[in-house]
């Protein structure tokens, strides 16, 4: 099998080495407050994502937990992660995380436990952008009801945001 | 994100027809592509790229963003001829060093009758076992720890 090796010139290497730019922290510091400025924006997504996640819920229900309706279910889950991990909503990131391995988790085990998804859409409902007052100790009880339901799936963690790669 | 790190030009498309028409007619720098398209799969637009007569379009690095919950897309990805799998959320400071390290690294890019993309070999290990090291290094340690 012929297998050819090259090492291209890349235009980005290039911009990366050249003198002059902005320094990492710089750089770093810009976005951060680009993004920041994204917060409502973010926010009414959280709250979208919520409602679409609730009706998501109703046709899992009535289609009795069917694979493509669960499946419809882990694109809201990411955005609702995604979101909250930029923003560092910490309680809600951890909610919406173990829904994501709850709704894996029960795909690859070939399971439809309707009642443990909705626990935790209702739980992502009160913690998404305090639309109720919870103090922390409540908000860490709420949490590990949630990942009892995932050990009694015999469900794990897909892990830490940090970012997964190769 | 991107415009904070001072990229003046960001095209973005929301399907995976519309990224081909922009890489038509544009060389970018570095594609960063989601894990789940509306209209075709991720190794299949990466497989595209990686066969596109353009060699600026060709060689691009590209880093893919999967969501939470997609994360069986890595070794698709990685056998499509992705540069880089990375789990959203992202942050600045993950999304910047990611970057940096795609633009740094002297990667090989291998075609293959079978795969056409950045060597997937590579590794940054350093040597474990005591046997490897050289006489010099164990004597400093021995001086070190005695």
């Amino acid at each position: 099998m012929r297998v050819r090796a090259q090492f291209p010139n890349l235009r980005i290497a290039e911009l990366v080495d050249r003198f002059g730019g902005l320094t990492r922290d710089e750089a770093v510091e810009a976005a951060t407050q680009l993004v920041e400025a994204l917060r409502p924006q973010a926010d009414q997504e959280i709250h979208s994502a919520v409602v679409l996640l609730e009706t998501g819920i109703t046709v899992a229900e009535m289609e009795n937990g069917s694979d493509a309706s669960i499946r419809a279910l882990f694109p809201l889950c990411d955005r609702i992660v995604t979101v909250a991990g930029i923003y560092g909503y910490a309680a809600l990131d951890k909610a919406s995380r173990s829904l994501g391995d709850l709704l894996v988790g029960l795909i690859c085990a070939g399971k439809s436990d309707i009642a443990s998804i909705q626990v935790h859409v209702r739980t992502i409902r009160l913690l998404a952008l305090n639309s109720v007052a919870l103090g922390e100790e409540q908000i860490a009880t709420m949490l590990s009801e949630l990942a009892k339901l995932l050990d009694y799936h015999g469900i794990s963690s897909m892990g830490e945001p940090t970012a997964s790669e190769f | 994100m991107l415009r904070g790190f001072g990229v003046e030009t960001v095209l973005t498309a929301n399907t995976g027809a519309e990224t081909k028409e922009l890489l038509d007619h544009h060389c970018p720098d570095i594609c960063l592509i989601e894990g789940e398209l509306p209209d075709l799969s991720c190794p299949g637009l990466i497989g595209w790229i990686r066969h596109h007569r353009n060699p600026a379009v060709h060689f691009v690095p590209i880093i893919v963003m999967s969501g939470y919950t997609q994360m069986r897309l890595v070794s698709a990805a990685r056998d499509g001829g992705a540069h880089m799998v990375v789990r959203k959320p992202l942050s600045p400071q993950t999304l910047f060093d990611r970057l940096a390290w795609v633009a740094s690294s002297d990667r090989a890019f291998l075609e293959a009758p079978n795969y056409v993309g950045p060597d997937r070999r590579f590794h940054s290990v350093s040597p474990s076992k005591e046997e490897l090291k050289r006489e010099g290094d164990r004597l400093v340690e021995i001086e070190a720890n005695p």
